[in-house]
């Protein structure tokens, strides 16, 4: 009898030893489809990086064993149904115990839905939509909301740039840059602006704003506030300079200097961003630097945003000191003064860090810094 | 409970019993459980068959229902109003016609949803665009689906979009959605007719309990392991699904299958699971095995209630059967218990005439025959014991050591001599081995002795030499061999008798016999000596005598005188020589008197260098102060005299050196040294006198006869002078030695014990010479010898000094001159050996007659010969031969007193 029962932990250790025991984290990332890319490979890259140097230097070392750590990419597309299908498989069949990603709202707000349900904690790094956090406990991000972006903009808007009216061309399809144009406009209207124009287009009708560029012009605009993405926005600041519209563009985090680089029609528009390779601390140096060993090339926000989500997910795994998604959903909540690429992390509670918006103007085909607006 | 069990391990009734028990529960249980298992096999084949069926028919039902809503959704989208009226829907007829529309088209969609039931929402997609025009809810109106699957796939044709995680309705929620185009007159596409189709419908499928008993259920799970179930969805028990067994294999594997396994709530069911495909779903039919088996389970209390039941009910039976069968058996059991507690008298109950009777039978005759077997056996025993203890008493009163062994030299008996010699213990000395217990024997030549033994199978007899307890011992060391019956050999035994007594008792003998021979050879020697030397002296005093007499008549230096000198020489020689004879038998004249050896040696010393070569040398070595010693001096004379003439003649005519040497020594006991002929001297104070020449020694052999009466190496010499050396020796007690080196010499030792304290007094009267005078005298002498010769011889003597001489011839004639004369016989001459009457019963008379008459004895004896048989009072003594001179001196001295 004795000698049965002692023989119980043996085997148990011996159960525990022969794999090494992994921490599996699911990634949901779009790499196809048009908007996707070129966030979608930052993401990849992040994540691949994230993996490699933390198992390279040992591990995550849980209750004394070291945890090997292993990144699930998963494509979502640009469908929504889709991101929710991933979700599903990650969650259900993968078994892991935390996901990175969606990164756009429209993903990140469904899904954020079924981690919650589920039970296993997720960190979008890039959404920015209220909703994606907004009564969950499960759910964090790295990035700004919209609501800090969109009354940011404003205030930039009406104090710095000393606009009076702006127009609106935003996907109405798209929640994202619909609730922020919403944000936009409520903030600007109540620092004394008027929103001249409301014009909204659809997915599925991306190739051609003339019409709206059209109505805008008509309502002669300080600023074209245009929340949207890098495809769409390329195609509006032409076709509104070919309309002979000279009012400044304002975009979103949504935009992308390197795309936009090709677009001398873009040149004095601002946007905002999360990060910006240009903007040096110590932890963004050094991110910099092992993202440039890594792949010859400089990584882009989503990439920085990305990195510090994995890093905050490592943290914390390391001080609960388990890999139960409930231990490790407690230690991100208390997550408080996590030094990131992107900037300090503390959530004290809530799914939602306060983050400064930072405001670039594309000059000479480069984002250029040019204020930083405090929440 | 216990005592139960020892009853029924003790009874015969119990074990029965017991068996019978045993046996039929054994029986019973395997009945059962083989019963049970065939019935559950068969149930499990019955019952999962039945789960399939039902999934067959699960899979076409829902199969029909999703063809059913596809086609409801693309009949309605034929309905007129949507076709016709799409512009006004569009708003291309102006904001009133297609408010209106919307209106129309809202409870239109509405009715149809309500009253069939099937579907949870239906709406309207714009294209482009995709937002919701009209729906069945309100809230949705305005949401954008541009980039849902069932809308793009929806412009192109009837689209059935299989279950998904809802991305619009709150939690994923599992959705199948239908999506057919609707077009304008001109066939374009202008929006898109989507409905939600209603869950719970799916659910009343399913929830359909027909064929599946109280627990069997049917569900759908999507291929993310969730419950598409309008009633399941959702629950906060599954949060990530529910990956059985079955889900698992249908989901993930894509294969379908039949198995018992635990369902989503950890309960052991059976299941029959697929893979929709078409649907993209599986589908899973359970039942708790709980309830499947049931019957089974029935099946097998009632066997076991059944079973058991019986088994007691013939229990009972056997139990009686039992006891009846087994009281006899218990009758006899006790019976045997008594014989076997040794009462013989105990007799088993015959109570029937089976075997059970037969075997009572038996057994009381056994009983009878095994008592007179057990007082036989007793007897025996006890008749074994006796011979045993016989036995044993026997080797142990023997006065030898007895050892058994056995063929590996371990003891397995001994007798008590030999266990009180090892100071053990019977039971000390078996079991080991003789080596252990006589350490200081020879193993070797033990073994080498038993295995002779062993080997010729003959007992085997040593004279050993043994040492016990520090004293050598002389052991006669029988060793045989014990045979079984059949002849093996399995012992030896050892008989170890100590002879050591036997042998010095014997040796005792044979040395007494020895001497007792040389003291009968010296005794007979004694009496022929003596005789001859008596009648010898006769003779020679015959002789002397009338030599004496003519040489009294011849005038002295005459021719004859010188003859007759020679005569009375020769005469004297014999004389000495029968001195010789009768000292070598002890029977030599023995005057006793202190003699001091050195003074007699210093007188003899002028006679001594007379008697030797004058080529030897002779050489005195006196120790001073010697002690005196009692003895003849005459005869030591005669000893000294003849050890040296015995030293002169072995160096012959050689040169060479006597050396005569005296001294006193003291004798231990023990260390007395080989003496010859004598006993060994006592310890105590010696004289001794050693005379040692340098002549040619002797070897052993003539070593050994030197002391044998004429025995000589020489031709002239008698061989009688080592006799009377020795015959001497012997009759003063003392001893001698002889060591001899051929041609280096010889040493005689003579030792003579110190005279003790009180001297011994001197009977002999010195003869006086007295002088021719003198010897004449007066009176009368009767003479009484048989010899007429010394008769003669001695009446002319005495009557030639003057005396008158009577004679007589016997002692009666004596006796008659005796009383004839009584008055005037002054002395008796009287000879002691005569026929008839001898010279004492005549002195007797004699003295009977006058006890003052005064007398000489003579005699050829000497006269410690007579004095040692206590005859001689106050008498003198005149030892024959005698000269006429010593005759007429004591009959003088006689006359004299």
């Amino acid at each position: 009898m004795s000698r049965v029962l002692w023989m119980v932990p043996g085997i148990l250790a011996l159960a525990c030893t022969s794999p090494t025991p992994e921490i599996r984290i699911g990634v949901l990332v779009g790499t196809t489809g048009a908007r996707q890319v070129s966030s979608g490979v930052g993401t990849v890259q992040s994540a691949l990086l994230a993996e490699q140097l933390v198992n390279a230097s040992g591990g995550i070392v849980v209750g004394g064993r070291p945890h090997q750590v292993r990144v699930i990419i998963r494509d979502i597309g640009d469908q929504a149904d889709r991101a929710t299908s991933q979700a599903r498989e990650l969650l259900n069949r993968d078994s892991v115990v935390a996901l990175v990603g969606p990164q756009f709202s429209r993903d990140a707000i469904p899904v954020a839905s079924l981690a919650e349900q589920a039970r296993v904690p997720m960190i979008s790094p890039m959404s920015t939509h209220p909703n994606t956090t907004l009564g969950k406990r499960y759910v964090f991000r790295v990035a700004f909301t919209d609501d800090l972006q969109g009354e940011a903009l404003a205030r930039f808007a009406r104090e710095t740039l000393g606009a009076k009216r702006a127009a609106l061309l935003y996907d109405v399809a798209l929640d994202y840059s619909r609730n922020l144009s919403r944000v936009f406009q409520a903030e600007f209207t109540a620092r004394g602006g008027v929103v001249v124009s409301d014009q909204q287009f659809t997915s599925d009708q991306a190739t051609d704003f003339t019409a709206q560029l059209t109505r805008i012009r008509a309502a002669r605009p300080d600023v074209i506030f245009a929340p949207n993405f890098t495809n769409a926005d390329s195609i509006q600041v032409i076709q509104a300079r070919q309309l002979g519209l000279g009012a400044t563009f304002l975009g979103s985090d949504a935009w992308n200097d390197v795309s936009l680089r090709e677009v001398p029609e873009a040149e004095g528009a601002y946007f905002t961003v999360l990060w910006h390779s240009a903007i040096a601390t110590a932890e963004a140096d050094s991110f910099l630097a092992q993202y440039r060993r890594a792949y010859a090339t400089t990584p882009n926000t989503t990439a920085a945003a990305t990195w510090d989500a994995f890093q905050m997910l490592f943290a914390a795994i390391r001080s609960a000191g388990s890999v139960n998604p409930d231990s490790i959903r407690d230690a991100i909540a208390a997550t408080d003064g996590f030094r990131g690429a992107t900037g300090v992390l503390n959530y004290r509670g809530g799914g939602d860090p306060r983050k400064s918006v930072y405001i670039m103007r594309l000059t000479n085909g480069q984002g250029v810094f040019q204020q930083l607006v405090d929440p | 409970m216990t005592s139960g069990l020892t009853w029924a391990a003790r009874s015969l009734t119990g074990r029965l019993v017991i068996t019978f028990l045993g046996v039929s529960a054994a029986i019973v249980l395997m009945v059962a459980v083989v019963a049970y298992r065939q019935a559950r096999s068969a149930l499990e084949a019955l019952v999962l068959e039945r789960l399939r069926t039902t999934a067959d028919s699960r899979e076409q039902q829902l199969n029909r229902w999703v063809d059913g809503q596809r086609m409801e959704v693309k009949f309605l989208a034929g309905i007129h109003p949507f076709r016709a009226r799409l512009p006004e829907l569009l708003g291309e007829r102006g904001m009133r016609a297609r408010k209106e529309m919307l209106t129309a088209v809202t409870a239109f969609l509405e009715r149809e949803r309500s009253e069939k039931g099937q579907f949870s929402e239906l709406f309207l997609l714009s294209v482009p665009g995709g937002q919701v025009l009209v729906s069945t809810d309100s809230s949705r109106i305005g949401d954008y689906r541009v980039t849902d699957t069932y809308y793009v796939e929806g412009q192109k044709g009837t689209f059935v979009q299989n279950v998904y995680p809802s991305a619009a309705r709150p939690e994923g929620t599992p959705t199948l959605t239908v999506s057919t185009p609707l077009a304008d007159q001109r066939g374009k596409v202008r929006a898109v007719l989507a409905a939600h189709l209603n869950l719970q419908q799916i659910d009343s499928i399913f929830t359909d309990r027909s064929g599946l008993g109280a627990t069997g259920e049917s569900y759908l799970t999507d291929r993310f392991h969730v419950f598409v179930s309008a009633t399941r969805f959702g629950r906060p028990d599954y949060p990530r699904g529910v990956g059985t067994f079955g889900v698992a294999r249908a989901a993930d594997v894509r294969e379908p299958g039949a198995a018992i396994y635990p369902d989503y709530r950890g309960v052991s069911v059976l299941g029959a699971y697929r893979w929709l495909a078409k649907r993209e779903l599986t589908l899973i039919v359970e039942m708790d095995t709980r309830e499947a088996f049931a019957p089974a389970r029935r099946l097998l209390r009632s066997m076991i209630a059944v079973g058991v039941l019986s088994a007691l009910v013939l229990t009972l039976l056997v139990l009686a059967a039992a006891r009846r069968i087994a009281r006899p058996v218990v009758a006899i059991a006790r019976t045997a218990d008594r014989v076997a507690a040794g009462d013989f008298t105990a007799i088993a109950p015959v109570e029937t005439k089976d075997e059970v009777g037969r075997l009572a039978v038996a057994f009381n005759k056994m009983t009878h025959r095994l008592s007179r077997v057990y007082e036989d056996q007793r007897e025996q025993a006890a008749a074994l014991e006796r011979g045993k203890r016989l036995l044993q008493e026997i080797i142990d009163s023997s006065s030898a050591f007895i050892v058994v062994t056995n063929l590996q030299g371990l003891i397995i008996l001994a007798n008590r001599p030999l266990t009180e010699l090892v100071g053990e213990e019977l039971a000390g000395v078996v079991g080991r081995t003789l080596q252990e217990i006589f350490p200081h024997q020879d193993p070797e030549r033990r073994a080498t002795i038993l295995s002779k033994v062993l080997a010729t199978g003959e007992p085997n007899v040593t004279e050993e030499s043994v040492n016990i307890g520090g004293a050598s011992r002389t052991m006669l060391l029988s060793r045989f061999l014990l045979r079984e019956s059949d002849g093996a050999a399995y012992a030896f035994c050892t008989v170890a008798t100590d002879v050591t007594q036997i042998k010095r008792g014997e040796e005792e003998r044979r040395l007494f016999a020895d001497q007792l021979q040389h003291t009968q050879k010296l005794e007979s020697l004694g009496v022929l000596a003596g005789g001859i030397a008596h009648d010898f002296n006769n003779l020679l005093t015959s002789i002397l005598g009338h030599a004496n007499l003519v040489l009294d008549e011849l005038p002295e230096g005459s021719r004859p005188g010188e003859d007759v000198t020679r005569i009375v020489e020769a005469a004297q020689r014999a004389a000495e020589m029968t001195n010789q004879m009768l000292a070598y038998a002890g029977r030599g004249k023995f005057v006793l008197a202190r003699v001091d050896l050195n003074a007699l040696v210093t007188e003899m010393s002028q006679l001594l260098q007379v008697s030797i070569s004058k080529k030897v040398e002779l050489r005195y070595d006196m120790a001073s102060g010697l002690d005196a010693i009692d003895g003849d001096p005459s005869q030591i004379q005669q000893v000294v005299m003849n050890l040296i003439t015995n030293a002169a003649e072995a160096i012959g005519d050689r040169v060479g050196t006597i050396t005569l040497r005296t001294g006193l020594i003291r004798l231990e006991a023990g260390q007395q040294p080989a003496s010859y002929g004598a006993e060994p001297l006592p310890e105590g104070e010696c004289v001794y006198l050693v005379v040692a020449d340098t002549g040619s020694g002797m070897d052993p052999a003539t070593l050994g006869r030197i002391f044998e009466p004429f025995f000589t190496t020489k031709f002239t010499g008698r061989g009688l002078g080592l006799a009377a050396v020795q015959g001497i020796m012997r009759s003063h007690h003392g001893m001698l030695t002889v060591d001899t080196v051929p041609d280096q010499g010889t040493t005689f030792s003579v030792f003579f014990p110190v005279a003790s304290v009180v001297a011994s007094t001197a009977s002999a009267v010195e003869p006086t010479q007295l002088s021719g005078a003198a010897r004449h005298g007066a009176g009368t002498v009767l003479i009484v010898d048989d010899e007429e010769p010394i008769r003669s011889v001695a009446r002319r003597a005495l009557e030639r000094a003057g005396y008158r001489v009577l004679d007589a011839p016997d002692g009666a004639k004596a006796m008659h001159l005796f009383r004839a004369h009584l008055g005037e016989i002054g002395a008796v001459v009287l000879d002691l050996t005569m026929p008839v009457m001898d010279g004492r019963q005549v002195l007797k008379h004699l003295r009977a007659i006058n006890p003052d008459v005064r007398v000489v004895l003579s005699s050829g004896f000497s006269e410690h010969d007579l004095s040692a048989r206590g005859e001689t009072g106050d008498e003198l003594f005149l030892q024959k031969p005698y000269m006429l001179g010593e005759l007429l001196d004591t009959v003088r001295a006689a006359m004299d007193r």
